[in-house]
């Protein structure tokens, strides 16, 4: 969905009308790096999806496809034609992808746990670590620094005993500010589906339950700077959704974590300085009763980084910094308690420029005894003449790698087997113009991007368990355009939003003669996704319309076998009150509104027509 | 524009409703299922065609030996559903095809003659492999239930339970003694099939995977978890059931896989990542291959009993479809036929 609900903290809500707003492409200066392409997910529409998890979100809004095993099973992201495990994402600049795996469960953070969202796309992701082929996810939090209180509760209740209850409390003054958060979710997720054997049942052993707290504290001073301690604490229980080649599943698996961390940050006006630090620990308990099996994981990180940048004068700027990690791990799978160490040393220089700015970086890591090597980044943009500000061609080439993950590390060495890690060049061009005309708001971005990954690394299955692989090298190209089209009249408002994204993912050579996998598109990868999303408001009153396809994607490598293409349709609508300084909302959804019958994974059923109902409270006081 | 807008919107919704679909429209569709497929099966071989755990789609092919016709995806063409996955193993008794699918914890029954269903065994947890005894017994090895479960091949009823410690795999009927293959304790379980006891143990190096027996009744095993792991050969004496012979693989032989008698039982074939053969007197391994895999994945192979040829499994990358390769008892290749992903087990049919 890409509409909004335009939530204005500091309206007084009176017969305001309601105005409908996009996604945000331009971030602050501090974390976009000239010539690479960052999107910022709009708070506003966050708002909106804050009772669903992050991938929920990202899959309604953005170009990513997301991998989803079911309604609260895995859920996890491609972005520009790479797997799961080249996505990084970082809460509050440090890197939360299992050190053990290698990759987020978006579906287990919830929107509600977030408040910025960035998408880093392709060598963009390198200014926060390595790892990021396709690009990065960033969430963090900012306070205000204002004196005012405001938060909200809300609760939302839909098909399949879906029950959130969430809530947000922030405030402070101009020195101290403190932001709360918590959440639980839970669903039965027992959607019926038509099983392989042609019989409706419902989804048996799908139910999800999470509960979180998120605490923040800030202190600022003009002498030492502004310090932050943040804690997030969760739980979560959920059933594994079985294939609909199954009867009969009680897999569970029990994910839990706590991470804390502490920040300091002083600048001014030519230099900033950041030191922060990080603690971890992360455990999942997965459990098969049927089959007696059991699996207790563990895993503690210690994290540290050192930001810092220097404005020589109005167009230079040199940046640096450092990053070290330490992963321990115990895992049942492992004979000994794993460990890793990295380093991650980079500097770099930006130059803005009255038409040209650029961006140059260089970074280097050393995961225990193994050196990446030099790993550059260059982007290049230039300011288009005679179109409003914000409209640039843009170019960038970058130099990536990642390092292995705990389990392939050791699966590797059970099979006797030596593993490269993965390395990448990518490439990138872009256009971004925004233009004003019959008083409405058009922005428009296309990239076109290529990236060439070595040392793919893939999970194969063997005796007695999966086994990781150098296979080959895969080429992810492709294209991107996205629109957003905003138009405000008096009472009326309007906004459309389109993406359409073209990819071609392919591994180049084969395995042998009779191996007809080379050169064609890689399983699971669309070829082509698009989204339009339609939303109109008049005074307090909102409706919208969102469509998404996914074009058929491929499930064995010679394309014998494939998923067919799916579009989703979900209807939406709105209504607000004000209430003295506060406001009321009540948010209705009808998902899949065609009952459209599609698989994301192939034999994991995905719900048909269900429906969502919020009602929010959301308080604005001032002293 | 508002109203420029709203034409938008309702087209959009206009196209929208076209999207309503069928149930079955969601699933995996595949090339084959475009062939037509009839007749009756005569001089040839299935191929189970494990299909990948959790989203595969395990599938069984045909492969006419006569006309050297390939049909892939036959059980979901002539009884339009689909199997499941893993497609673990076949077993043929009388007209009956026992077709044992791992991962969706059952055995679909077909009839041998056109492939149509005859019923299914649930209540299984993960069957490997199906075995019968007599007319109202046969017995399924299981990697989870920790037990052997024992079922009616006529009701399709399960009538009990040998208990065990772990994973159980293979199973070879001696006439006096039904030996199961128990990775999960290092051992070979010697079986009484009226009592259903295990009356006595082969205690091994390593977890036994494939067990089949030679023209003198000798046992042989193969045993090992894969690459990186210690890997042997036993061969087992049919009299007190004590290790006659042992041999342990070299660190170059990678992993053990299938293991095959040639038709007159003298002489031997296994995998270790290309294909080995050896006489059944020889007092030492092989030290090169038969049969070179040469970048393939040899993941099985099985020999015809009348026909003497010699069949090896290609699973390739496991995720396209694998490719059977034909070969004489001498190693020449004499055919190849495309199947289904992950070809895993070879079933014969010589009326």
């Amino acid at each position: 969905m890409l509409c909004a609900l335009q939530i204005n903290a500091q309206d007084t809500f009176d017969e305001e009308p309601i105005v409908l707003q996009g996604i945000e492409v331009q971030a602050s200066r501090w974390t976009r790096q000239s010539g690479f392409r960052q999107v910022k997910v709009d708070s506003l529409r966050r708002s909106q999806h804050v009772h669903e998890n992050l991938a929920q979100l990202l899959e309604n809004n953005t170009s990513l496809f997301i991998k989803s095993y079911g309604l609260g099973g895995l859920a996890t992201p491609s972005f520009r034609g790479t797997g799961a495990s080249h996505t990084q994402v970082y809460w509050e600049g440090f890197n939360i992808n299992s050190p053990m795996l290698g990759q987020v469960d978006l579906s287990l953070i919830p929107v509600a746990a977030t408040e910025h969202i960035y998408l880093d796309y392709g060598g963009a992701s390198l200014q926060h670590g390595t790892g990021g082929l396709g690009g990065s996810i960033l969430l963090d939090s900012r306070p205000e620094f204002t004196k005012r209180w405001k938060g909200y509760a809300g609760i939302t209740s839909g098909s399949f005993g879906m029950r959130n209850v969430l809530g947000q409390v922030t405030g402070g003054d101009e020195k101290w500010q403190i932001n709360s958060r918590f959440y639980h979710r839970a669903a039965s997720n027992d959607f019926p589906f038509m099983n392989s054997d042609k019989e409706w049942v419902r989804t048996q052993n799908a139910a999800f339950r999470q509960l979180g707290l998120m605490q923040d504290i800030y202190f600022k001073s003009h002498l030492l700077g502004t310090f932050s301690l943040k804690s997030w604490i969760q739980e979560t229980d959920r059933n594994i959704q079985p294939p609909i080649t199954v009867r009969i599943n009680n897999e569970q698996i029990e994910d839990n974590f706590f991470r804390i961390t502490g920040a300091w940050e002083k600048s001014n006006h030519h230099s900033m300085l950041k030191l922060s630090t990080a603690w971890f620990r992360e455990s999942l308990i997965y459990e098969n009763p049927a089959a007696s099996v059991r699996s207790d994981n563990e895993v503690q990180s210690f994290r540290t980084k050192a930001r810092g940048s220097h404005r020589i004068n109005d167009a230079w700027m040199l940046t640096g910094g450092s990053d070290f990690f330490s992963d321990r791990a115990d895992a049942s799978v492992y004979n000994n308690i794993m460990h890793q160490q990295r380093l991650s040393l980079f500097s770099g220089t930006e130059y803005d420029g009255t038409r040209i700015n650029f961006s140059f970086l260089i970074r280097t890591e050393w995961v225990d005894s193994l050196f990446s090597g030099p790993l550059p980044s260059l982007g290049i943009q230039y300011k288009l003449t005679g179109l409003p500000e914000g409209s640039w061609l843009r170019t960038n080439v970058s130099r990536n790698f990642r390092a292995l993950t705990l389990n392939e590390n050791f699966w590797a060495a059970e099979a006797g087997r030596s593993l490269l890690p993965e390395s990448s060049w990518s490439a990138e061009m872009g256009l971004e113009v925004r233009q004003k005309m019959y008083g409405m708001e058009l922005h428009h971005d296309v990239s076109l991007f290529s990236n060439w990954v070595d040392n793919w690394i893939l999970w194969r299955p063997g005796v007695p368990s999966w086994r990781p692989e150098n296979i080959q090298q895969v080429w992810a190209r492709g294209f991107e355009y996205a629109i957003t089209l905003n138009h405000q009249a008096g009472a009326w408002g309007f906004i459309v939003q389109g993406s359409y994204t073209f990819t071609r993912s392919t591994s180049r050579y084969p395995v042998h003669g009779l191996d007809n996998s080379a050169n064609r598109q890689l399983i699971f990868i669309p070829e082509h996704e698009a989204r339009i999303d339609g939303g109109i408001s008049f005074r307090k009153y909102s409706i919208g319309l969102s469509q998404a396809y996914v074009s058929t994607r491929y499930v064995s490598s010679d394309h014998n076998a494939w998923l067919p293409a799916y579009l989703l349709t979900d209807l939406w609508t709105g209504r607000s009150f004000a209430i003295r300084k506060s406001l009321v909302e009540l948010r209705g959804t009808i998902k899949n509104l065609w009952d459209f019958n599609y698989q994301v994974i192939p034999n994991y059923a995905m719900p048909g027509r269900y429906a969502e109902v919020s009602l929010f409270y959301h308080f604005n006081k001032k002293p | 524009m508002t109203r420029r807008f709203l034409h938008i919107a309702f087209l959009g919704l206009a196209l929208s409703i076209c999207a309503c679909n069928e149930p079955e429209d969601a699933w995996v569709r595949h090339n084959e299922l475009t062939e037509e497929v009839h007749g009756e099966f005569q001089s040839g071989l299935w191929v189970a065609n494990e299909g990948n755990f959790g989203w595969g789609y395990g599938t069984v092919s045909w492969i006419d030996l006569e006309t050297g016709q390939i049909r892939n995806n036959i059980f979901r063409q002539i009884n339009g559903r689909i199997l499941g996955n893993v497609v673990q193993s076949m077993y043929r008794w009388h007209d009956r095809i026992y077709i044992v699918v791992n991962n969706s914890q059952k055995i679909e029954v077909v009839d041998a003659r056109d492939f149509s269903s005859i019923g299914r065994i649930d209540g299984l947890i993960s069957p490997r492999y199906f075995l019968p005894i007599h007319q109202e017994k046969a017995y399924v090895t299981d990697l989870y239930a920790r037990g052997i479960s024992i079922m009616n091949p006529i009701t399709l009823q399960k009538t009990g339970i040998i208990q065990t410690s772990g994973w159980t795999e293979k199973m070879l009927n001696t006439e006096s003694h039904i030996l199961v293959c128990h990775p999960g304790g290092n051992e070979i379980l010697v079986l009484d099939p009226e009592q259903d006891k295990v009356t006595a143990n082969i205690a091994l190096a390593a977890p036994p995977m494939h067990i089949e027996k030679d023209r003198d009744n000798y046992i042989w095993v193969l045993c090992g978890r894969g690459e990186g792991q210690r890997n042997f050969l036993y061969r087992i004496s049919p009299n007190d059931y004590s290790i006659d012979r042992a041999f342990e693989f070299p660190r170059e032989m990678q992993g053990a896989g299938g293991l095959a008698i040639s038709k007159d039982g003298s002489r031997l074939y296994f995998l270790s990542k290309h294909v080995y053969t050896m006489m059944i007197d020889e007092i030492s391994l092989p030290e090169t291959p038969l049969i070179q895999a040469e970048g393939g994945l040899f993941y099985n192979l099985g020999i015809d009993p009348v026909q003497s040829d010699l069949y090896v499994a290609d699973a390739l990358d496991y995720l396209q479809n694998g490719w059977v390769n034909r070969y004489t008892p001498e190693g020449m290749k004499v055919d190849a036929y495309r199947v289904g992903v992950i070809p895993g087990y070879f079933l014969f049919n010589n009326p």
